[in-house]
């Protein structure tokens, strides 16, 4: 049911590749090295989510493959280049609200267009398509202040879609959010996937989410981290309402409690919960 | 409230000679603009309020910024703003008075002098009340240094801004007129004291009233537009 080391999976030129990557904060006796060794690949296609305990280094691995952190250690590459800084071709979803505040939800969504340089109508047209995508028809001319939670993070969401990204890279964009409205949101995010089918590294410490949404589920250890096992999610997809009470996905959900539990103990101490 | 100030001046004015009645004071004010003589000083006060308000702001802006992003400076200026904040700007009047002569040029610097701090304070608290993830999202979408400034910090920071211009126009108007009533060659405060001196109560009077109206009008109109900011951001 899985396979241990995703070194073996490193592949093609066109994948996400992780090389040996790692991060060190600072240096000397103050430093902090939050991801030891990394190493693996997110195929074509596939819905990649990253588990572990809280302070492990999830954030850290995201933030190196979005080009905001440079590794110390190693190197991810895209499509066969190294990443340097922020790429065009890959989108971040961040846990928190970042909706621009002065801006009507269309401007939102078209914002990273604009930055590109896409003129005015193209722009518009294209931010459209993914607002009907994401729910918010209707809510084109409304700030963020008026909309809830849930729905600034659509809109994040279609900003990122907006992109066209080669790879989506999520940091728990649904941990703000209640569970009701992060089962609802979770379930829109794979229709639309479904739709896109672009890369996705997806961040989470929702256990049962990241066995709906994903392909492989990567299972940090504590800090400094590897990727201690790599789950994979052999669910059939489209994976409709009733997914979640299937036999085969209790069993996933339950061997990778066991194993996020070992690392949360390590880092927590006994009966220590994730994140 | 204003027609309650206005009854309680002219209800004053019949009961002491000290006081000039509001319908003197506003004739002796039309006369000024008449024969033109006010002009001289209205010019000179309202040069001086804005030279020393556009000074205050190509400092305050830009310095505030930086004061607010850089932990470094923010380190070394928060305690220097908060410790002049002690410190009566108009004491420092002599000085430029001794730089500048008697003139425009020394009124000016008196207001950039007082306005360039509360502009540098609310500029220093728009930065840093600025959702952290916006420089990371402007980050993650390779904007350039300038689309950062123009697309994310100075929208988010609009109504600080705007504080900081209201406040600033403020601070810059009070001191224009403080350091006339000083020493100056020309200016409104200069015309409402020797207006005193020469006991014309009416002038004294309609002057107070003019510059009253100005500053009132000055803010009202700021404050709307920062209401308009406000309102776009909900
Ligand atoms: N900029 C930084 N400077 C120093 N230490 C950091 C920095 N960012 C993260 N860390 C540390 O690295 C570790 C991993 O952080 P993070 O990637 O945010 O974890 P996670 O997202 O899994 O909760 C933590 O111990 C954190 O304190
Ligand atoms: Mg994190």
């Amino acid at each position: 049911m899985s396979h241990i080391s995703p070194i073996d999976s490193v592949g093609h030129d066109s994948d996400v590749v992780f090389d040996n990557i790692g991060m060190t904060f600072g240096t000397g006796t103050g430093s902090t090295q939050a991801v030891a060794n990394v190493s693996g690949a997110i195929p074509e296609g596939k819905f990649v989510s990253v588990v572990g305990p809280s302070g492990c280094g999830k954030s850290t691995l995201l933030d190196m493959v979005g080009g905001l952190l440079k590794p110390t250690q190693g190197t991810v590459s895209i499509n066969g280049e190294t990443v340097t800084g922020p790429r065009k071709d890959t989108a971040m979803v961040f846990q928190e609200d970042s909706t621009l505040h002065w801006r009507t939800v269309l401007d939102n969504v078209a914002f990273g267009l604009e930055v590109k340089g896409l003129p005015k109508t193209e722009r518009y047209e294209s931010a459209r398509r993914m607002i009907e995508l994401v729910g918010l028809s209707g809510f084109e001319d409304h700030r963020p202040g008026q909309l809830s939670g849930g729905m600034k993070q659509r809109v994040a969401i279609a900003r990122a879609l907006a992109m066209e990204p080669r790879v989506l890279l999520m940091d728990e964009p649904f941990g703000a959010l209640d569970q009701q409205t992060r089962q609802f949101i979770g379930r829109e995010l794979l229709h639309i996937w479904e739709k896109t089918r672009n890369r996705v590294l997806f961040i989470t410490h929702d256990i049962q989410e990241a066995v709906y949404l994903s392909d492989e589920v990567w299972v940090m250890s504590a800090r400094p981290s590897v990727v201690k096992e790599v789950v994979t999610i052999d669910l059939p997809r489209p994976r409709p309402e009733g997914t979640h009470s299937l036999p085969r996905f209790r069993e996933l959900e339950d061997h990778l409690w066991a194993l996020v539990k070992v690392e949360a103990e390590k880092t927590l101490g006994p009966g220590a919960r994730l994140a | 409230m204003l027609v309650a100030l206005i009854l309680l001046w002219a209800l004053l004015s019949t009961m002491s000679d000290l006081v000039a009645s509001p319908a003197e004071s506003l004739s002796a004010l039309m006369d000024r603009f008449a024969d033109g003589s006010i002009y001289r000083h209205l010019n000179a006060t309202m040069q001086a309020v804005a030279i020393g308000f556009l000074i205050a702001a190509a400092v305050g802006f830009p310095l505030g910024y930086a004061i607010g992003r850089s932990k470094f400076l923010g380190a070394v200026f928060d305690p220097l703003v908060a410790g002049a904040f002690a410190i009566p700007r108009v004491i420092f009047f002599p000085i430029l008075l001794q730089i500048f002569g008697v003139g425009v040029g020394a009124q000016s610097a008196m207001a950039a002098l007082a306005a360039v701090f509360p502009i540098m304070v609310s500029t220093t608290a728009g930065v840093r009340a600025i959702n952290p993830l916006l420089p990371k999202l402007a980050r993650s979408l390779s904007l350039s240094p300038l689309q950062t400034v123009t697309k994310i910090y100075v929208p988010a920071m609009a109504p600080s801004l705007m504080v900081g211009i209201r406040i600033g126009f403020s601070i810059a108007f009070i001191n224009v007129i403080i350091a006339e009533f000083f020493a100056a060659r020309a200016g409104l405060g200069l015309l409402a004291l020797r207006a005193y001196g020469m006991l014309d109560l009416p002038t004294m009077y309609g002057i107070i009233v003019l510059l009253a109206a100005i500053a009132l009008i000055g803010n009202l109109a700021l404050w709307a537009v920062e209401r308009r900011l406000g309102n776009k951001q909900l």
